[in-house]
């Protein structure tokens, strides 16, 4: 298997503070990742670093593309459309995505919408968290990349949303694309994980594959990632 | 990756509604404004025309300082940065973008004072303002105006273009410059007090900016002293040249620090 | 489908195919659905689909024709083996944690037997 993303001595400070020391991460491709941590543990700038908003040191390459220009072309990330006022339809924010981004299949977008349920002629301001989120997520889903990075996508929002961005997960991640989702409701995307990262202690603590952890120890995903802050599970 | 003509229309996109949304609120202070001129009883046919004047000046300089927020708001957010385009390309495809705009706007503010003076001047207008729109209109008083000037005034005129072109240019490359290097150096300021700590630093670097910048011009004004003659033209030539050459500095120093150092807003 | 997060999904999943074998709502010969599909209707991942299914086609219980998709198997008695099969497994767990308690065989029989009595009766 190929790598999607290859991280090698990647660190990275802010206000003579140190968020993350020698992250060495490679993932492969077809995956689905867990990008579990508390908050500040340095979720974000994971993702930060690898779409190269933040800027550290150390090499990130990704799908062979150590070049920040030629990175952003194989990730798309959920941003949260910071930089359109509250007054913007999300047709025009529609009409961004697709003119911006070469990879975007409005038919698929199209497809995510009725599946989601979002309604494209109602203004940025009028949506609520759940449907916001699900709007970002579509238009994250409906680039064909390499790399999805999803942060955070199911903080405060309803179950009901939740499992309907789950499947659409599934329903659309293309067959040979690695998604990483950082995230703190474990229990709930356990299932549909391939491997997990935690974030701990600045840096990569752990990454490995999700059933490994059910077989070796015997605990859930989120009983195990628990115990790691209680010191519970022996870890090697 | 997407290609500067794409990432342009994209930005220039949002400006234009902005631009726009400007000019409706510019047309409806002429419209309260003049229909108070027509309760207190002082309409005329030039109403429009001078409210538009008074107007318009103020809503330009609203339409350039919000032109500048956007221009700096549109560097440091994730929804333009993660676009696949090199930094060059898009550092430049934000400021032509909010140039177009500009001029878009300048533009339309030309267009309405010329209507409004023709219907000022189908009404009843005082003998001197009758002359002077009788000149306007038919190309006589341009005429005038033209053979005061010196022989070669299509030149000075493409030097002054140049000059206020570069100058509202000038000034939005330094406050990215000011914006850039703060934002830079607060990273490497420990926490804590951040806003205090921040005005400070913008005193700060808008100093030094601007020491670097006299410092530059009067290297500048002194190696070139020699060859300014008594001509206008050429004293035009040599202001566009300084400006010209400030502008490809700082915009070389731009993009080198949104490369290397600028980073967005986080999610 | 509801997943118990201490054991893995792969493992889960095939339990859940071979349920439906049994119960025969997959009968001998039956097409499962697509692997995304079958993926998007258990909310999992695609490449644990794969992979239960992957470990069934090995063991024989599901065969996997080229680019038409998976078939429960042709063959019943390999069937009836695999239902023999996991009978045998849960009876083990059943009677090596009964033993652990001490129990007799001949205990281990009437407390079943009792068992299944009383849980009848509930159920009435």
């Amino acid at each position: 298997m190929t790598n999607v993303l290859a991280m090698n001595q990647v660190s990275y400070k802010r206000n003579l503070k140190t968020i993350l020391h020698d992250v060495d991460l490679t993932l492969e491709t077809g995956k689905i990742i867990g990008l579990l941590g508390e908050n500040g543990a340095g979720k974000t700038t994971l993702m930060r670093l690898i779409t190269g908003s933040a800027k550290g040191k150390g090499t990130v390459a990704v799908s062979g593309d150590t070049v920040i220009a030629n990175r952003k072309s194989h990730i798309s990330f959920s941003e949260q459309l910071h930089g359109f006022s509250n007054s913007t339809k999300l047709d025009e924010v529609i009409a961004f995505y697709q003119r911006v981004y070469a990879d975007f299949d409005p038919k698929q977008f199209t497809e995510l919408c009725t599946f989601l349920q979002i309604d494209t002629s109602l203004k940025l301001s009028s949506l609520s968290k759940g449907m916001k989120e699900k709007v970002i997520i579509a238009l994250t889903l409906a680039r064909r990349t390499n790399l999805y990075l999803l942060d955070e996508p199911f903080s405060g929002i309803d179950s009901m949303s939740r499992k309907k961005i789950i499947s659409s997960i599934i329903k659309w991640k293309p067959e040979n694309a690695t998604m990483v989702i950082s995230d703190h409701y474990v229990s709930e995307i356990a299932p549909i994980l391939d491997e997990i990262v935690i974030v701990k202690d600045q840096t990569i603590y752990t990454h490995r594959p999700a059933d490994s952890v059910r077989e070796e120890f015997g605990v859930g995903i989120e009983a195990y990632y628990e115990s790691l802050y209680e010191g519970g599970v022996q870890h090697d | 990756m997407t290609s500067f003509g794409t990432m342009f229309r994209a930005l220039n996109r949002n400006k234009f509604s902005l631009i726009n949304q400007i000019f409706l609120v510019e047309l409806l202070a002429v419209v309260v404004s003049s229909l108070w001129t027509l309760v207190t009883g002082h309409f005329s046919s030039m109403t429009l025309f001078y409210s538009f004047i008074s107007w318009g000046s103020i809503a330009w300089w609203v339409a350039f300082i919000l032109l500048s927020r956007k221009n700096e708001q549109t560097f440091m957010q994730d929804t333009y940065r993660l676009v696949p385009i090199g930094d060059g390309g898009f550092y430049g495809a934000n400021v032509l973008s909010s140039l177009v705009e500009l001029l878009y706007f300048s533009v339309v503010q030309a267009v309405v004072l010329v209507i409004t003076m023709l219907i000022g001047g189908m009404g009843n207008v005082d003998s001197d303002m009758h002359a002077f729109l009788n000149g306007f209109f038919d190309g006589s008083g341009w005429h005038a105006a033209l053979s005061g000037m010196p022989a070669n005034w299509p030149w000075l005129f493409l030097g002054m273009v140049i000059v206020a072109l570069g100058i509202l240019l000038l000034v939005w490359t330094t406050i990215t410059l000011i914006h850039f290097l703060t934002s830079v150096i607060s990273n490497f300021l420990p926490r804590g007090r951040q806003r205090v700590v921040l005005v400070i630093l913008y005193i700060v670097v808008i100093w030094l900016v601007t020491r670097i910048i006299s410092l530059l011009v009067m290297l500048y004004t002194k190696y070139t002293s020699g060859f300014v003659g008594a001509h206008v033209a050429s004293q035009i030539y040599l202001a566009a040249g300084a400006i010209v050459i400030l502008l490809v500095l700082e915009v070389v120093a731009n993009i080198f620090l949104l490369k290397k150092w600028v980073e967005t807003q986080a999610n | 489908m509801q997943f118990d997060d201490k054991v893995p999904i792969y493992y889960q999943i095939k339990n859940h195919i071979y349920h439906e074998m049994m119960t025969g709502q997959l009968a001998a010969g039956a097409k499962l659905p697509a692997v995304r599909q079958l993926a998007v209707d258990l909310t999992v991942n695609v490449n644990t689909v794969q992979r239960a299914l992957g470990e069934m086609i090995q063991e024989g219980t599901i065969e996997s024709q080229r680019g038409k998709g998976n078939f429960v198997t042709t063959d019943t008695t390999r069937i009836a083996q695999l239902k023999e099969q996991l009978v045998v497994e849960q009876l083990e767990r059943v009677y090596q944690q009964l033993h652990a308690l001490n129990l007799s065989d001949d205990e281990i029989i009437t407390s079943l037997k009792q068992y299944i009595e009383q849980r009848g009766q509930q159920h009435d």
